[in-house]
């Protein structure tokens, strides 16, 4: 059930593009399941994979069906959809944020948790827009040594480990 | 004799264990800020828990998450009352009159009250588990591997539709994370299902890094969006409310604690759906509010939060007896339940009758340290919900990254925890619930190999199969109660209610 008041909100910008790239997902995962046993039998290893392939291809027929009936995204004067995109959806600080977690990613095991996760939680906090330089890193050294520790003694959960950690055993 | 004895000391388990009692006690208190700070939800702590208490017993693993999934369900409606900012989805309606009052300067006491009556609705909800399951689980026994499927199958369609929006998306959704269960071997035929070729996939798809993913990081992303939110000091000096106000609006509690028991127990829905239509029970049967709803009525923090709490023993009804998640919460719990080689079914009361009794006798606690944590701390309360986001949001990464490398110590958990996340974050900004997402990737599987059961069954005949539907009295019902949930939302179910008003009007008069 749709209520009125949504039926008349603008689409989103992307919001089709981002439907079409959801039909074209479900596509290819009906034919992937159909290449896992084809159509051999009701009971076949594909058979639920195949049938729920296509209940994403109908429904997101539905949703792109509906999504058309919706007044066009609503753009700011002299900006392309694209644009709008980019400021509504995924803003530079969404990118940068995922960017930085990215690297804390990779840096994870090579630096250890501690090193990384400090280096991780100072450039997010800058990303997010705190300016407070001495509060923000006193209070990420503070919740990184309770993490570390909760971590170490109440889970025994095995962190990677880089030289700060070798030090502490 | 002897069994009854049996029970009850299993039951008394976690009252008697320090140990286990200090877990629950420790999962209340966090639960309440995982649940009264914006951001944090029930559902990312204890999908990220799973993965740190693998090594775990079983039994410190379930009293730490009953003790956040009550401490955070009842948290939420702090945040509502205090800064008109629900910290949890089963909050939404506690802000409607419970923001009002606390302008009025009795912050204190909604608090206090819904404390309270938020203890009687978990109570009552532990109560009705306790009841309810070994007869649910009796009656399971009866059920054919179809009914199972229907059951699946109402689950992912209650959650994708209840819970708001359009239901296609809801269906696309629950589709979509069924997809993801199927990925690995098939367990029947050990044929691989979209493995791509890799031996990593062959054991299926990392369902706790998704899950860390779509609760935890998509939430993270769509958080900066807001990154500021007003805060105002409340009055909340007087705590405890007036014996009568308690004793007035006990009757409502207890109804809708019922109310919030038996939307639980429903496959799919949860204490956000069960919270909403107890506002709205309490809207249409309380004829004369002191105060009108929306402008501060008691009324309209009680009904909420009586259910909210209350749908948590429900919610384990399904998930205990039939092995179906009763929200995304209990989702999550079975994922650790599998984890911890336990799979919930109405076999696991026959067989580990001690870990149902232990589940409920730990339940029942967690409400007591609920009443006791609930009444504790408010003023430091009021400070750590203004946690900036901007500290809160990267150290939710932290540790929702450690959580997915905790795994299997793989850094490749974390890419798929990031993936996920990503996929998650859009799918949320265009409308799309990941609820459905993560009961499909827990039903999947079960929906998958009911089907294949009784479609085997009846040997390949899908006439047959259809025709089984009506001749069994449980599947009758099950697929009476399917076709009511789908034609509940198309257009049609408006019309039909109309002609029944009409109908029942003329009749009346």
């Amino acid at each position: 059930m749709i209520s009125e008041k949504e039926m008349h909100k603008p689409r989103l910008p992307g919001e089709l593009g981002f439907c079409l790239a959801l039909l074209l997902f479900s596509l290819t995962a009906f034919y992937l399941s159909y290449r896992i046993s084809g159509f051999s039998s009701w009971s076949s290893a594909g058979s639920l994979p195949l049938g729920a392939s296509l209940v994403m291809c109908v429904s997101s027929l539905v949703i792109i069906f509906r999504e058309l009936k919706k007044p066009v995204p609503e753009l700011k004067l002299g900006k392309t959809l694209g644009q709008s995109f980019f400021e509504k959806v995924f803003p530079a600080r969404h990118m940068i944020f995922i960017f930085v977690l990215i690297a804390y990613m990779f840096l994870l095991e090579p630096l250890g948790f501690i090193t990384a996760s400090f280096l991780y939680l100072v450039a997010a906090s800058l990303v997010l827009g705190e300016r407070r330089y001495v509060h923000m890193i006193v209070s990420n050294v503070v919740s990184l040594a309770v993490v570390y520790l909760v971590f170490q003694t109440a889970f025994s959960v095995v962190l990677p480990e880089g030289i700060l950690e070798r030090m502490f055993r | 004799m002897s069994d009854v004895m049996m029970n009850l000391s299993y039951f008394g388990m976690s009252f008697l264990d320090p140990y286990l009692m200090f877990l629950t006690a420790a999962g209340v208190f966090f639960g309440i800020y995982v649940g009264a700070i914006p951001g944090l939800s029930v559902t990312m702590a204890v999908s990220i828990l799973i993965s740190f208490t693998f090594k775990w017993g079983v039994n410190e693993a379930l009293a730490l998450i009953a003790g956040i999934y009550y401490g955070g369900v009842y948290g939420g409606s702090r945040s509502a009352i205090l800064i008109n900012v629900p910290g949890a989805p089963a909050a939404i309606a506690s802000a409607l009159d419970g923001y009002p009052l606390a302008k009025m300067g009795e912050a204190g006491q909604a608090i206090g009250l819904t404390t309270i009556m938020g203890v009687v609705g978990g109570l009552i909800g532990v109560v009705c588990l306790a009841v309810g399951a070994p007869m649910l689980s009796d009656l399971a026994l009866m059920f054919a591997p179809r009914d199972y499927m229907m059951l699946a199958i109402w689950g992912l369609l209650l959650v994708g539709s209840l819970s708001g929006g359009m239901m296609a998306k809801g269906v696309f959704a629950g589709a979509l994370g069924i997809l993801f269960g199927m990925v690995g071997l098939d367990p029947l035929t050990a044929e691989p299902r979209f493995t791509f070729g890799s031996v990593h996939l062959t054991a299926g798809a990392p369902y706790v890094a998704a899950m860390i993913g779509l609760f935890g990081v998509s939430e993270v992303l769509v958080q900066l969006h807001e990154l500021h939110f007003a805060t105002v000091k409340q009055n909340v000096s007087k705590l405890f409310p007036s014996w009568s106000l308690i004793r007035k609006h006990l009757p409502l509690a207890s109804r809708c604690s019922v109310l919030g028991v038996v939307v639980g127990a429903l496959p799919g829905a949860g204490g956000d759906i069960a919270a909403l239509m107890a506002y709205d029970h309490a809207k249409r049967t309380v004829k004369n509010p002191e105060r009108p709803f929306g402008e501060g009525a008691w009324e309209g923090v009680v009904a909420p939060e009586a259910a909210a709490v209350g749908s948590v023993g429900g919610c384990y009804i399904p998930m205990l007896t039939l092995g179906i998640p009763g929200d995304a919460v209990t989702a999550v719990i079975i994922g650790a339940l599998y984890i911890h080689g336990l799979k919930p079914g109405p076999m696991m009361l026959l067989e580990t009758p001690h870990l149902f009794w232990f589940t409920v006798g730990n339940l029942a606690l967690a409400c007591i340290w609920l009443a006791v944590f609930g009444f504790m701390g408010i003023k430091l309360f009021a400070k750590i919900v203004e946690i900036p986001k901007s500290a809160l949001l990267p150290m939710i990464v932290v540790l929702s990254a450690v959580g997915s490398y905790a795994i299997e110590n793989n850094p490749v958990h974390i890419y798929w925890m990031l993936g996920f996340g990503v996929v998650g974050y859009f799918l949320k900004m265009y409308g799309y619930q990941v609820g459905p997402v993560i009961l499909g990737i827990i039903l999947g599987p079960l929906l998958d190999s009911n089907y294949r059961r009784a479609m085997i069954s009846v040997s390949n005949d899908p006439a047959e199969f259809v025709a089984e539907f009506f001749t069994s009295p449980v599947s009758l019902v099950l697929l009476a109660l399917l076709s009511l949930t789908i034609l509940s939302q198309t257009r049609y179910w408006g019309r039909l209610i109309g002609c029944f008003r009409r109908n029942g009007a003329g009749t009346a008069s």
